[in-house]
């Protein structure tokens, strides 16, 4: 019996085949769109919490500007927070998105108090000379930007601006974090290249304990009230919150894509019921239960589900380096897509999932066709 | 012992507000073995008769008894059983399966009632044999004639050896000759194998093979006729 239901549905596939194909063809693209989807929300995800693995430290900068480029402050708050009892280490920071030969980039503008806090491993090259005027870049930012060590940098506030050169000194480690995509020159020179002597956008600190955190908070809170503390839980949440948001949108796209395949599925399988009418009249009369014929039937919409299904998975991860490639130039981040087995076998017990949806209505008609009306159909 | 025993059944098919009366209580008895043709003008029922016999249809009132088991009584799946063990259904348009082979189709009976394919593919062989299309075994509906196809059906019909054969206008879409091809196959049948059959049709040709002639009229059986053997 399973195998003459392989059979039949197999046959039907064949002399239906250029219907058979558009409806697999549909599947096949709803579940790739699925799977690209949450390929690139597991990367993102992925991404961010590599990114966020290096940046164990505090920020400290004027409210309403979690991630830089925004408003300033005065480079004396960072002498004064630098005393605070809770604070191990403290380093300012200036960033902007400036013209580097003529193309933008992301710059920040630190000073040896850095060294304190991070270490980058360099991958070519020596250690920057803080009153030098030197380059360092990350690993996303050489590769983008085709840098190479000791080349000379045009940094300007823009393309046409007249700017300062610097020496590339190195290139660092690929991290996956944020850095990958920055170029680091020393404080000074870009307060001068910003415009912004004296000024800095906030300032990166490491507490001598972890445990410091909210009397830290406090302190900040009580002393300069115009600034806020951004801790590794703070960027964390905020990021959370684009992620989960993100996750929504592209749960509506998928259930849109989703919708579309199995409206095409389901179309197909009632013309196929219609069609086959007096066929399954025939085959009730001649002895197949209701249950049979919808195994039939329900069998048939599985297998063009499980084919789309496949074909689905293997189309998003055909396309995947190009939608890599997109996103990367977009974010400025070396970005990568994530097909975990989860995914995969997931997309596929789905698939399979939509065909039992998709097929059960038609099938339930097929297996409720009464003999006598189907014989006398035409 | 009877194969199919109708009493006082009654049809009415209900369209919107009319009703029709398409059997207005049809009481008979088809003793194993027999072979009777139902006759009568067109309208008169037949059909609708036929299929109360084969359990495809349930009458409006009245009972209908396979083998003296009353068919009202048995659950969905329970009659989709007996209508595989039992009713061998032959009908004017042939109705096999096109994408299938004569094989297949024969087989396809045996299929819903699970039989192995070994045993499938030899039975098939064996009755494709008896209606004299052994050559011809995989070849689909659309490479055989009409008369073939009946055969093909026929052979179909026998593939559970059921109690009893219910053909409506075997020969409906054939001319004189296959059609008498047809009916000699069925006649054979009845004769060497003692297979029970019943035939709708309108031919009194046609009915005139069987021994006994069921007359029906709108919706009533006019004569039961039973000819000296
Ligand atoms: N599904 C139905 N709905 C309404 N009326 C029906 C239906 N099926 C049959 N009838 C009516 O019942 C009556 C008997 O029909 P049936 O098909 O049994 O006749 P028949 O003797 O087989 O005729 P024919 O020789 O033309 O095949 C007819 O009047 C027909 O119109
Ligand atoms: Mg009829």
């Amino acid at each position: 019996m399973l195998k003459l239901i392989f059979k039949m549905a197999f046959r039907d596939f064949i002399m239906r085949k250029a219907r058979t194909i558009l409806t697999i063809l549909g599947v096949a693209i709803g579940i790739a769109t699925v799977v690209s989807l949450v390929s690139i929300s597991t990367g993102t995800k992925a991404q961010m919490e590599k990114s966020l693995a290096g940046l164990a430290d505090f920020m400290v900068s004027p409210s309403s500007n979690a991630f830089g480029t925004g408003s300033k402050m005065d480079y004396t708050y960072y002498l004064y927070i630098r005393g605070f009892p809770e604070v191990e280490a403290a380093a300012p920071y200036l960033e902007g998105i400036l013209a580097v030969n003529n193309k933008l980039s992301l710059i920040i503008g630190l000073d040896p108090s850095i060294d304190a806090i991070h270490s980058s491993p360099i991958k070519e090259g020596r250690s920057i000379n803080w009153s030098a005027k030197e380059a360092v870049a990350g690993y996303a930012a050489a590769q983008s930007l085709n840098l190479k060590v000791n080349m000379i940098l045009h940094i300007s506030k823009g393309p046409g601006y007249k700017g300062e050169d610097f020496k590339l000194v190195s290139i660092l480690e690929r991290t996956g974090g944020f850095i990958d995509g920055e170029i680091y020159i020393p404080l000074q020179y870009m307060q001068r290249i910003m415009k912004a002597e004296g000024k800095i956008n906030g300032v990166i600190i490491k507490l001598k304990s972890p445990n410091l955190a909210n009397s830290f908070k406090q302190r900040i809170k009580k002393n300069l009230p115009d600034l806020e503390v951004f801790s590794p839980g703070t960027i964390m949440e905020n990021i959370g919150e684009v992620l989960s948001l993100l996750d929504s949108v592209l749960l509506a796209i998928s259930g849109v894509s989703l919708l579309v395949g199995v409206t095409s599925v389901l179309s197909t399988m009632i013309t196929n019921v219609i069609e086959k009418t007096r066929e399954i009249g025939v085959m009730k009369a001649i002895g197949a239960s209701r249950r049979q014929i919808l195994t039939i039937f329900l069998f048939q919409s599985v297998i063009v589900c499980l084919i789309g299904g496949i074909l689905g998975v293997f189309f998003s991860i055909g396309v995947s380096p190009f939608l890599e490639q997109q996103i990367s130039l977009a974010s400025g981040i070396s970005f990568q897509a994530v097909y975990s087995p989860e995914l995969v076998l997931g997309a596929i017990a789905l698939s399979c999932l939509l065909g039992v949806a998709s097929g059960f209505i038609p099938s339930w008609k097929a297996a409720n066709i009464q003999p006598v009306e189907a014989l006398k159909y035409e | 012992m009877d194969a199919v025993t109708l009493k006082d059944v009654v049809k009415i098919y209900k369209m919107g507000k009319v009703e029709v009366p398409a059997l207005k209580g049809v009481s008979f008895s088809v003793e194993k073995g027999e072979m009777v043709s139902i006759i009568g003008p067109s309208g008169s029922g037949k059909s609708t008769l036929l299929y109360m016999m084969g359990t495809l249809d349930k009458p409006t009132k009245g009972e209908v008894y396979i083998d003296e088991v009353e068919v009202s009584k048995l659950k969905g799946n329970e009659l989709a059983e007996l209508r595989a063990k039992k009713i061998g259904f032959v009908f004017q348009f042939f109705n096999l399966i096109p994408r299938m082979n004569a094989l297949k189709n024969i087989a396809l009976p045996m299929t819903f009632l699970g039989i192995s394919k070994k045993e499938r593919e030899e039975r098939a062989l064996e009755l494709l044999e008896m209606v004299g299309l052994k050559d011809r075994w995989n070849h689909r509906p659309s490479e055989l004639s009409g008369g073939e196809q009946q055969r093909v059906a026929i052979a179909r019909a026998l593939a559970n050896n059921p109690s009893i054969i219910l053909a409506d206008e075997p020969t409906g879409n054939l001319d004189t000759k296959t059609g008498k091809e047809i009916i000699e196959l069925l006649v054979a049948l009845n004769k060497e194998k003692n297979q029970t059959i019943v035939i709708v049709t309108h031919e009194p040709g046609i009915a005139e093979k069987c021994r006994r002639i069921i007359h029906l009229k709108d919706g009533l059986i006019q004569k039961d006729e039973v000819k000296p053997s």
